[in-house]
């Protein structure tokens, strides 16, 4: 049996009997845990894997009601950067950045972190100075960034349409070359395996249901598989966070949406790079298997049926044909919706919360596949002790009472 | 090859089409579509593996087909990833396969390192991001199929908005008998008719062959739905080459029709939509949309010329063609008996091999027996013999143990150019789940079945796996 | 892509000429001066965002550009009931 992953594994169970450790053992739950995370996404599994890794705690449960990854970490079009305009955000992201960088190694599994760069293209002149803005503040904070012309632009991806008579001719962009992509499953996964090995018990097909609070302190959670105690809960169940909440009795500042992606079918590669688009509302990149991933827009109803509407679609692949006019033959293969956390800043909570031993990290709403080592992290080291991270203090749920709103509707405008 | 004196409503031996593919011309008919011009050709490889580079045949005939991926046309029409089966032939045509099966190809060398190669095989290599930055192009370079279009499209595109109280999908038994009953039972209510192939009948045609009712139901079902159709404000439309592939809330259904002369305008006229984009807002949604075969599962079973059991028989009755000489059936059902029937007829060498067991056969396998069809029932194909194509194949006498199956005796082997399969049916419920409906399985049929109540929503036909005809109508009448 | 009843026009009409407009029955607060900080957040910020049948407004925007109310299931985005405004209230809500 090989454990862990390398060329003289890969080796020795070649010329052996071909067999593997289960990458992930199940487990059912135990009556007690120090920590329990309801939600076995990215987040979640990140939350666990960092705090068995570097707060100590390994008697971890990672509750999920369907299968790890099946949420928006399995759904969303992996676009991975940090350029946020406010101070706050930024330093997050670049956070998360940073852990990216080393993820596959320490995590011992390959999460294809894809470095292939992002442009955010600019089609009006307000767009370029927003774009100009973002990228000094960035620079200022020590994340890469630059901004590019058009026919810097038309260098680099020759199959983007830059006519002037576009309806939306492209100006310019901002470009971070450290951005990219990643395998989103894989994360999931590496997380989830790297977090057992470490002593974590991945718990799927178990969803909670109710939060016991007693005098103001939590107790423990019921589960489809049973009461299961712990007197301190992490909740990153994205989409679901408000659901989670009612459980423990409390209101949180964000709304579900649903949002929608689709990918083609695997061509040769054309399209070596991300592309985003605010103002034609559309991105894309293509994955390593070939695929073109597209993302849309969020429908602006409330909804927990991880499913849009049909304009939202075709609006997004108009966008993307008036970028790519070349993709208009080719043809799309699957479609599909999750349901993300909004919040009125389009930043997260990151936070204690008024019952003492619950946590909350919510409200990615559109874009927190890139944070989702970060965010783990900052969390971990939150629930361990009972104190916010230095990062993830801007992102305490009160900045809602006190007014200190992290506007990040700009740079998080195009859903991502 | 083509048969001599096939005759069929759907090929126009009349007019001969010339086109290309992978760089050699051929000629069709008429009614084809790409790949049954092929195998009329005796083309019988279409495309290479993904991971191995290994050769791929046909194994289907239509939506179902997986392997025989090609890119038609150049420049500004130039389409990728279009399946062969679904291509109608028009004259000049062009294509080539998505991974060319007659070059070399280097992928094949790596076969024999697969111990080394286990699932997830990314995930356990190139941990280190430096090394994963510095390969990863090259790998990007081997995956995909088709190559990417590079230049802008030449064709119009269009969409119509329809209102109707009823649509149906798919234009089988069951959905032209569900037309027809509600068209004559009511005197408003408009409906829709969808289908994907070019010919309302679906399936049907397989039973024209032996069984002159269906040809005679046929023709009364479809002229009496034409007789609906050709009036003025008329309440029926019938979308043919049209595929329903999305299904939102509130019943709004999409629906993408080709152009009738095929997936490329080449040679129609450039003043009309290559595709239209239906877009329906129903009250009812009737679900007709038939099943797809599944193969029977053994060791090799990717060679070319293993193909399922029933695009064997449409290839053979709808087109006149087929692409062996010797053939076997294997499968669990008695749908094998039908195409091993019609095999039969036209003069071609056939076995069955049924895993059931000997014992209250039905009416369909003692007729194949009469005709002189061997059949060995009881038997197992272990595994396929040929090293592109199927050559011959080893079979074992099996037993029902328990819930196991059991080799019994030694195993033996049989010679043949074509062997075709069919582990049953499973019923279409894709579009049915677009909305949030369940399917659950059934035991009787072994098959996943659509969810048995659904609000504005009812199934008929082999959705709901019924098999024979007949059954459907009566099922479509309900 | 839902099939909406104007209860103003009294039609049922697509989506495309609707838009959603947030929770319903989110009363104004009659004496802003005395609210606390706490209270403001949840006026302004904080939702109910209920995962089952949930009462919400839209505009018909491409139509008569009235307001109104709906009430649609979050689970099934089933449309239960529509009203304008005044005909159902937060307290006599179903
Ligand atoms: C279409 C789409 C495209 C996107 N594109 C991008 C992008 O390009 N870049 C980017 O950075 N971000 C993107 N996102 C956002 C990103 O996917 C999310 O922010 C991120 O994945 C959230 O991770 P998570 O682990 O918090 O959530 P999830 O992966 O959704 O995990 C939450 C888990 O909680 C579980 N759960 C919920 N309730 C319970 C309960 N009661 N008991 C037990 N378990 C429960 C759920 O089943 C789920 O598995 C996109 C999202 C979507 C939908
Ligand atoms: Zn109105």
């Amino acid at each position: 049996m090989q454990k862990k992953y390398s060329w003289y594994s890969l080796l020795k169970a070649g010329l052996g009997n071909q067999e593997w450790d289960q990458a992930i053992p199940l487990s059912k739950p135990k009556s007690k845990y120090d920590v329990i995370i309801i939600g076995g996404g990215g987040h979640g599994l990140a939350t666990a894997y960092y705090l068995a890794k570097e707060c100590g705690i390994t008697n971890v449960a990672v509750l999920e009601k369907g299968y790890i990854g099946g949420g928006n970490t399995g759904r969303n079009t992996t676009i991975i950067r940090s350029n946020y305009l406010r101070d706050e955000a930024s330093s997050l992201y670049e956070h998360s950045m940073r852990l990216w960088e080393g993820l596959s190694e320490d995590l011992n599994f390959n999460v294809m972190f894809s470095q292939r760069g992002v442009y955010n293209l600019g089609h009006t002149l307000q767009d370029m100075r927003d774009i100009e803005r973002r990228v000094n503040a960035n620079v200022l904070n020590g994340v890469d960034a630059v901004v590019v012309d058009h026919k810097e632009i038309k260098e680099q991806i020759p199959i983007i349409n830059t006519s002037k008579n576009a309806r939306y001719p492209i100006m310019g962009a901002s470009f971070q070359a450290r951005a990219g992509v990643a395998r989103h499953d894989g994360v999931a996964w590496g997380f989830a395996r790297a977090a057992s090995n470490l002593g974590v018990d991945i718990i799927q097909n178990c969803e909670v249901i109710d939060i016991e609070v007693e005098e103001g302190r939590v107790k423990g959670v019921k589960t489809t598989l049973g009461d299961i105690m712990s007197d301190r809960v992490g909740c990153v169940s994205a989409g679901h966070s408000s659901v989670v909440a009612k459980m423990a009795g409390l209101r949180l500042p964000v709304e579900s949406h649903p949002l929608q992606a689709f990918v083609s079918e695997a061509m040769k590669p054309i399209l070596h790079t991300v592309v985003m688009s605010n103002a034609v509302h559309g991105y894309v990149s293509q994955s390593d298997k070939g695929d073109l991933v597209i993302g849309a827009g969020i429908d602006g109803y409330n909804s927990y049926a991880q499913r849009g509407s049909a304009k939202i679609v075709e609006h997004c692949a108009a966008a993307i044909l008036e970028l790519f006019p070349i993709f208009s033959r080719v043809r799309m293969n699957r479609q599909w919706g999750g349901i993300v956390d909004v919040c009125p800043d389009a930043c997260p909570v990151i936070s204690p919360t008024k019952i003492e031993g619950l946590y909350f990290n919510c409200g990615w709403g559109t874009g927190g596949f890139k944070a989702t080592p970060g965010s783990g992290n900052v969390f971990a080291h939150t629930i361990a002790q009972d104190k916010q991270h230095e990062l993830a203090v801007p992102f305490h749920i009160d900045r809602f009472t006190s007014g200190a709103l992290i506007d990040e509707h700009g740079a998080a405008g195009v859903a991502h | 090859m083509r048969l001599k004196n096939h005759k069929s409503d759907y090929i126009d031996q009349s007019e001969a089409l010339s086109f290309i593919f992978n760089n050699r011309s051929y000629k069709g008919y008429k009614g084809d579509t790409l790949a049954s011009a092929l195998i009329a050709n005796d083309v019988l490889f279409f495309a290479r593996s993904f991971k191995y580079g290994r050769k791929r045949g046909l194994m289907g005939s239509g939506v179902e087909e997986p392997n025989a991926l090609v890119s038609l046309e150049i420049g500004g029409r130039y389409t990728p990833n279009l399946k062969a089966t679904e291509v109608m032939l028009y004259d000049g045509l062009s294509a080539v396969s998505s991974s060319n099966p007659n070059s070399l190809d280097f992928r094949a060398l790596i076969k024999p390192l697969h111990r080394f190669m286990p699932a997830g095989f990314y995930y356990k290599t190139f941990i280190k991001q430096k090394v994963w930055a510095m390969v990863e192009d090259s790998l990007r370079a081997l995956s995909g199929f088709s190559k990417a279009p590079t230049e802008k499209d030449e064709d119009l595109y269009d969409h119509i908005f329809h209102h109707a109280e009823v649509l149906i999908v798919g234009g089988g038994v069951a959905g032209i008998t569900a037309a027809l009953e509600i068209l004559n039972n009511s005197k408003t209510t408009r409906v829709i008719l969808v289908d994907e192939r070019a010919h309302l009948g679906g399936e049907l045609f397989n039973e024209f062959k032996s069984d002159d009712t269906a040809i005679s139901w046929h023709h009364d079902s479809v002229n009496k739905l034409l007789e609906f159709k050709n009036v003025a404000n008329s309440r029926l439309k019938l979308l043919s080459r049209s595929t329903a592939y999305a299904w939102y809330d509130h019943n709004y259904i999409e629906v993408l029709q080709t152009n009738a002369t095929g997936e490329s305008m080449v040679s129609g006229n450039t003043q009309v939509a290559r595709k239209v984009l239906h877009k329906i807002r129903t009250k009812e949604v009737i679900l007709a949309t038939g099943a797809h075969e599944r193969p029977m599962l053994f060791e090799t079973n990717d060679l070319a010329n293993i193909m399922l059991s029933q695009s064997v028989r449409r290839y053979l009755n709808e087109f006149g063609v087929i692409s062996g000489k010797d053939v076997i059936l294997y499968g669990n059902n008695d749908s094998i008996y039908g195409t091993a029937i019609d095999i039969k007829d036209n003069e071609i060498n056939c076995k069955v091999i049924d895993v059931r067991a000997s014992g209250s056969e039905s009416e369909i396998v003692l007729k194949a027996k009469k005709l002189g069809i061997e059949v060995l029932q009881g038997y197992a194909v272990l595994k396929a013999h040929g090293t592109n194509l199927v050559k011959g194949i080893e079979i074992s006498k099996v037993e029902m143990q328990g819930k196991k199956w059991k080799l019994s005796g030694s195993s033996k082997k049989l010679n043949c150019d074509l062997l075709a399969s069919s582990g049953g049916f499973n019923p279409v419920v894709h579009l049915d789940c677009h909305c949030g409906a369940k399917t659950f399985f059934d035991e009787d049929s072994q098959a996943f079945l659509p969810q048995k109540e659904r609000k504005n929503r009812q199934v008929c036909g082999s959705i709901s796996a019924i098999g024979f005809w007949k059954d459907a109508v009566i099922d479509a009448k309900k | 892509m839902f099939l909406i009843d104007c209860p103003y026009c009294k039609e049922s009409r697509d989506q495309n000429e609707f838009s959603p407009a947030g929770e319903a029955f989110i009363a104004r607060p009659q004496n802003p001066e005395e609210l606390s900080d706490d209270e403001w957040a949840d006026y302004v910020f904080y939702r109910t965002n209920h995962k089952g049948d949930h009462w919400e407004q839209w505009v018909h925007t491409n139509g008569c550009r009235k307001f109104f109310l709906v009430k649609r299931s979050t689970i099934s985005h089933e449309i239960l009931e529509v009203a304008a405004f005044g005909e159902v209230t937060s307290e006599n809500k179903s």
